[in-house]
């Protein structure tokens, strides 16, 4: 007995030319571009318990008391910490590390949109949704959303993620389940066959010009209908998390940017406890996307980013940590770029904030910069290629200003090591 | 037709009346004004008008008092929108330590003591100010923490030596005013202290708290600065 899937490629050798109008029409529009992946580690997480560790100061963390030394990767050190060790060893060569970034508040809800757009100011697009203004145009889901800032500008609002049987029945209306259907297949083709004929035979007519527009809006909608459909041919079985689904999503083409958040980095108090959960559940969820990207065969494709509200303060009477402005965010391609192994931007020793020249990444306490959002934002809506004419939504980052964050020879390192 | 001087209540009205008796029976039901530590989690509605739900033990108590903000400069209602405005998922109710007089279903603040962020629930409600305490004050870097009780006080900080006070020294600051400053000599342990307490609106604007008063300790050559949760 042939599953569904096995039905579906077989029809689709000896099904008639009539039938694969649709999907002919709907892979000249798949994308196949870099997919942007944004990944907001909600809490505000500590730079000391990530890629900005503090060693020896035992007022700074609890790793430092004991004496246990931080991982080091390549060029990039990190806190031991969680799963810190098993990721950074294993994708060092694919990450561009961002310290020293000043999100400029300690507010969760203001360093949140300031990560999420570049400003602190409201009304700028979130990096996700300018991406898909750009790149995800006319896909039927340009942006998928699983968590993090979701507000819209109104250039390409967010799709909720659905979950996997959710998205099969988006996709497939004619699924029952994995390998029933509700129709045989060959019905359903001929059915939309004849609704195609029937519109082109309507176009043809002297229609009216707004029976043209309602045929135009249908014929649209068809397609969009199409596009969807088309990515039954990557549906597997079952699904494994939001981020499978979100990945055949930009497998399929349907999506140009997927957003996810990976919580509990707000440690006021006993950080290293709540820390031992939360960032295991971050490195693996980052870990699954570039794993399963993959064996999928859209590893070149992805770029992700690791963000956070803010950064965090030395340990407090609670042996927790409050919030403070400057932390780490990270870079990465699931394919290593030329760009990574690299350290851009510094901290002082109890994450103070220094000033790097924006070429060349090395510390300038008097002519150097401060890096804040909207430099890093600059930066990527470049090498991304989303950068935008619309005068409402510049950064007006001076030239002065300009981070080149992902040139290979601009670097930091750990200046206080 | 002629209707008779006195009829029964209609249906209409009964139904309005029928609440009356429960709305009198919960009104007795809470104690009256009696003046007390009340925690619990407050929410701010339109007009300035705050909500609070007190916990008893380590669950929410099943009523909601309208509280009436009567601490020195409104320190309540700019506490509570200090923490707001840099907490996480700020539109949820904020834990709230303070003292006031409870009448029926109305809450009377008249001293605010704390509030916390980061407090999801009355279970995990802090216990670090034990029942009793008369003054309870902290600090960061250095870190510090200065403890008050009926048996006497404690300076705190983390690796050193816990410097102790008898309690008679800080008798002062029984007299309740804006600004009060108190010296103390710790002959167990040595050294002398200075207390500067002010009751104003203090917080660090990075720990998801604020709390009722400000406090400057200093010791030996140190001076440590803080806030106060009991004062």
């Amino acid at each position: 007995m042939i599953d569904r899937r096995d039905f579906l490629k077989i029809a689709g050798a000896v099904i008639p030319s009539w039938g694969l109008i649709p999907i002919a029409s709907a892979q000249s529009s798949l994308y196949a571009g870099k997919v942007l992946i944004n990944v907001h580690a909600s809490g505000g997480i500590d730079a000391s318990s990530w890629a900005d560790p503090r060693e020896t100061d035992p007022t700074m963390n609890n790793y430092a008391a004991a004496r246990t030394p931080a991982v080091v990767a390549g060029n990039i050190r990190a806190a031991p910490m969680g799963n810190n060790a098993v990721f950074f060893q294993r994708y060092f060569q694919n990450m561009l590390v961002l310290n020293g970034v000043n999100s400029e508040t300690n507010s969760h809800d203001d360093g949140t949109r300031a990560h999420a757009t570049g400003m602190l100011a409201m009304n700028y697009p979130n990096l996700s949704e300018l991406f898909a203004s750009v790149h995800g145009k006319n896909l039927p889901m340009p942006w998928l959303n699983a968590g993090g800032m979701s507000t819209s500008v109104g250039l390409a609002p967010a799709a909720p993620m659905p979950d996997g049987n959710s998205f099969r029945t988006l996709l497939s209306p004619n699924s029952a389940s994995a390998t029933n259907d509700f129709m045989k297949a060959g019905d359903v083709q001929k059915v939309l066959a004849a609704r195609t004929e029937r519109v082109k035979a309507q176009a043809a007519s002297n229609m009216v010009p707004r029976a043209q527009l309602v045929n135009a809006q249908f014929d649209a909608a068809s397609n969009s209908r199409a596009l969807l459909a088309r990515v039954s041919d990557f549906l597997p079985a079952t699904f494994d998390n939001a981020a499978h689904v979100g990945l055949v999503a930009a497998q399929a083409g349907i999506t140009s940017t997927l957003q996810f958040s990976s919580g509990g980095f707000d440690g006021h108090g006993q950080l290293a406890n709540s820390y031992a959960q939360s960032l295991p559940r971050l490195t693996d969820l980052v870990d699954y996307i570039i794993t399963k990207a993959g064996t999928m065969g859209i590893a070149n494709r992805i770029f992700i980013r690791i963000y956070s509200e803010f950064g965090r303060t030395p340990l407090n009477n609670g042996n927790g940590k409050d919030h403070h402005s400057v932390g780490t965010q990270i870079l990465m391609e699931a394919t290593p770029p030329a760009w990574g192994n690299r350290v851009f931007g510094a901290s002082g020793p109890r994450h103070q904030q220094v000033k790097v020249d924006p070429a060349t990444g090395a510390v300038d306490a008097v002519n150097g910069k401060v890096m804040a959002p909207r430099h890093v934002h600059a930066a990527m809506r470049k090498y991304l290629g989303i950068q935008t004419s619309d005068p409402k939504f510049q950064l007006n980052v001076p030239a002065t200003e300009n981070f080149d964050i992902f040139n290979p020879a601009s670097k930091t390192g750990y200046p206080n090591l | 037709m002629h209707k008779p001087a006195c009829s029964r209540p209609s249906t209409a009205r009964l139904r309005l009346l029928a609440p009356v008796p429960i709305l009198l029976a919960m009104a007795l039901a809470v104690p009256a004004a009696t003046a007390a530590e009340l925690r619990g989690f407050a929410s701010l509605g339109l007009n300035g008008l705050i909500l609070f739900q007190p916990c008893e033990g380590r669950k929410l108590a099943p009523r909601t008092l309208r509280v009436e903000d009567a601490t020195p400069d409104a320190a309540l209602t700019a506490g509570i929108d200090e923490v707001r405005r840099i907490m996480l998922e700020s539109g949820r109710p904020l834990y709230v330590e303070l003292r006031g007089d409870v009448a029926g279903l109305v809450a009377t603040a008249r001293q605010f003591q704390r509030a916390l962020g980061t407090v999801a629930n009355c279970d995990s409600a802090p216990t670090d100010i034990a029942a009793g305490t008369r003054l309870w004050a902290s600090g960061e870097d250095p870190s510090w923490r200065f403890v008050l009780t009926s048996s006497g006080g404690q300076l705190e900080r983390p690796g050193q030596k816990p410097v102790r006070f008898p309690a008679a020294a800080f008798a002062a600051l029984a007299k309740p005013s804006p600004s009060r400053v108190v010296d103390a000599w710790s002959p167990l342990d040595g050294g002398s202290i200075r207390l500067e307490l002010t009751e104003e609106l203090c917080s660090d604007g990075r720990s998801e708290s604020a709390f009722g008063a400000r406090a400057t300790l200093r010791y030996g050559s140190t001076t440590y600065e803080g806030c106060a949760a009991r004062f």
